[in-house]
């Protein structure tokens, strides 16, 4: 693959799934987390009233562009409903207070928390694609397993922090980074 | 299967289909399948954003250094080593905020050797790095039209909310973020990041924000600006050519510098006019702030939300505020009607309501043709 190549590949990349995501990320910062639920709803309907030959060019841009602007126009609702409350706003601003560092800081304790009730092989699998940006075979390589091994313990992780992971800590960590 | 089987089942998949995606290729059939899946219920919606959301909070996670592995496997004598090349972390995932400084890792009495493999990767991720900013350093114009209004979220979470035949420029790099306000009138709810300014350009003056909401519009008397919440200064007269970078990297207000006082660094931004909540300036065209004003900002802005409101002003004026936002257009016939001031608040997609008030006020005449409507004094 030429060098050409490869950049157009990652910008493509990119475009479909890292920048949607990462727009989600920011954006549901602001939905409290038991709200994710009248989100995933309303995505839900957007998702059936949309071509599915056009859905499945690019399913993830899709998902998350969805995603972000309900999200978006939930705090915006929400805003107008109780227009002096400015919930989000103070979360806004929060962001550079103290009480907001400490919350950023239990968020990070909760991850690590999380973190330390997988097997060792898992957190291993995990700090080589987080911490050191190793691909899946580089990892299986690095661990002696096979690929599939990887991608197998890499789906249980994730399917148990989804399960362990306070949502509403998660939020603080998640917004207002790009 | 009840609710809580339901979910579970569903998190599961939503896990597997999260590390498919997360793969380079993924075939235009299973792609298909994710779709079909996506479909099948709001709960498989749901837990493939949690599990996003999972993955936003890994990315961020500082404290890798600090999570104990086991040597596990056949090749497990490298796995020790593993925990120290600490030279890449953070680049896959997004820019984010430097790595704490204190490190509790124990470091290695010697470095280990960076294989190939963490070479490769380095370079990978730095390409991958110029692609994320390439992302989010975009550039584009927004124009409406008669009758338009739009509402924009833009990359970095703020939303612009753009009054009808507006034009705006959008740019956005690593530094700052930066709007030109050509004509028109735009509402803006600012996501905070200090890193990353937040300036409006509108003619000549310099509107810069932090986290806040503020508006901005071009007015026969000058640029008017007007904030919500927060705080932004106003630097009335940007010299010709003053380059945007500098400007960014200004000092941005701060809850310590009285309104226009010298603001350390000797910076332009020195002269600019601190608004807090609830203020309002207007800067005339020769570049000059007026007084500060208390105002009801929300009032003042209600045009965002599809509202007009008047005071004092002239019926000619009104009527030039409501056939920009409609089709249906109006003519003044006499210019003592035109002359006329009034007050009032008015849906802004309904000009017959206006006409209707004026009707109540004073006598009017209303000729119908189309389109257009025109009022002249009654007899």
């Amino acid at each position: 693959m030429s060098g050409y190549e490869a950049a157009k590949r990652l910008t493509q990349w990119f475009r479909q799934w890292r920048a949607p995501l990462a727009r989600f990320l920011i954006e549901q910062g602001v939905v409290p987390a038991g709200e994710v639920s009248d989100v995933a709803q309303e995505v839900f309907l957007r998702l059936l009233r949309y071509d599915r030959a056009e859905l499945i060019e690019y399913p993830q841009a899709y998902l998350f562009k969805m995603a972000a602007n309900v999200a978006n126009e939930w705090a915006l609702r929400a805003r107008r409903r109780h227009p002096h409350e400015a919930e989000w706003l103070d979360g806004l601003l929060a962001a550079e207070h103290p009480e907001a560092d400490i919350a950023v800081a239990q968020a990070q304790a909760e991850i690590e928390r999380a973190l330390c009730l997988l097997t060792p092989r898992q957190r291993a699998i995990l700090k080589m694609q987080f911490s050191e940006g190793l691909g899946r075979e580089e990892i299986a390589v690095r661990l002696g397993l096979t690929p599939r091994i990887v991608k197998r313990e890499l789906m249980k992780s994730y399917e148990r922090l989804r399960t362990t992971l306070d949502p509403d800590l998660l939020r603080v960590i998640s917004y207002g980074r790009e | 299967m009840d609710v809580n089987e339901r979910r579970g089942r569903a998190g599961q998949e939503a896990a597997e289909w999260w590390v498919l995606l997360d793969s380079e290729d993924m075939p235009l059939q299973r792609r298909a399948e994710f779709v079909d899946w996506l479909r099948e219920s709001s709960l498989h919606v749901e837990e493939i954003l949690r599990v996003a959301q999972v993955h936003g909070a890994l990315e961020r996670f500082q404290g890798w250094q600090r999570v104990a592995t086991e040597k596990t496997g056949a090749g497990g004598a490298r796995v020790a080593a593993v925990s120290n090349v600490a030279s890449v972390s953070n680049v896959t995932s997004f820019p984010m905020s430097p790595p704490p400084t204190s490190d509790f890792s124990r470091r290695p009495a010697s470095r280990p050797r960076r294989t190939w493999i963490g070479v490769g990767f380095a370079t990978a991720a730095a390409a991958a790095l110029a692609m994320w900013l390439g992302v989010f350093s975009s550039s584009y114009t927004v124009e409406t039209g008669q009758g338009e209004r739009r509402e924009i979220a833009l990359s970095d979470g703020s939303v612009v909310k753009v009054d009808p035949e507006t034009q705006l420029r959008i740019r956005f790099d690593s530094q700052s973020r930066q709007i030109d306000l050509r004509r028109g009138r735009a509402r803006f709810r600012v996501a905070k990041n200090p890193a990353r300014p937040f300036l409006v350009h509108a003619d000549g003056t310099v509107v810069r924000a932090v986290g806040t909401e503020f508006g901005v519009e071009h007015r026969s008397r000058g640029i008017v600006v007007t904030v919500v919440e927060g705080r932004v200064a106003v630097l009335p007269h940007e010299r010709e050519a003053f380059p945007f970078r500098d400007l960014a990297s200004g000092q941005p207000p701060s809850d310590s510098t009285p309104a226009t006082a010298p603001v350390a660094g000797g910076s332009s931004w020195a002269s600019s006019v601190i608004l807090s909540a609830g203020q309002q300036v207007t800067v005339t065209r020769s570049g000059f702030a007026e007084g500060v004003r208390d105002v009801n900002a929300e009032r003042e802005l209600s045009w965002a939300e599809g509202r007009l409101t008047f005071e004092n002003d002239s019926v000619a004026s009104v009527v030039e505020t409501f056939n920009r936002y409609n089709n249906l257009q109006i003519h003044v016939a006499d210019p003592a009607l035109a002359d006329r001031t009034m007050s009032g608040v008015f849906d802004a997609s309904d000009p017959e309501s206006f006409i209707a008030f004026l009707q109540s006020v004073t006598s009017v005449s209303v000729a119908r043709n189309g389109r257009d409507i025109t009022i002249a004094s009654g007899h």
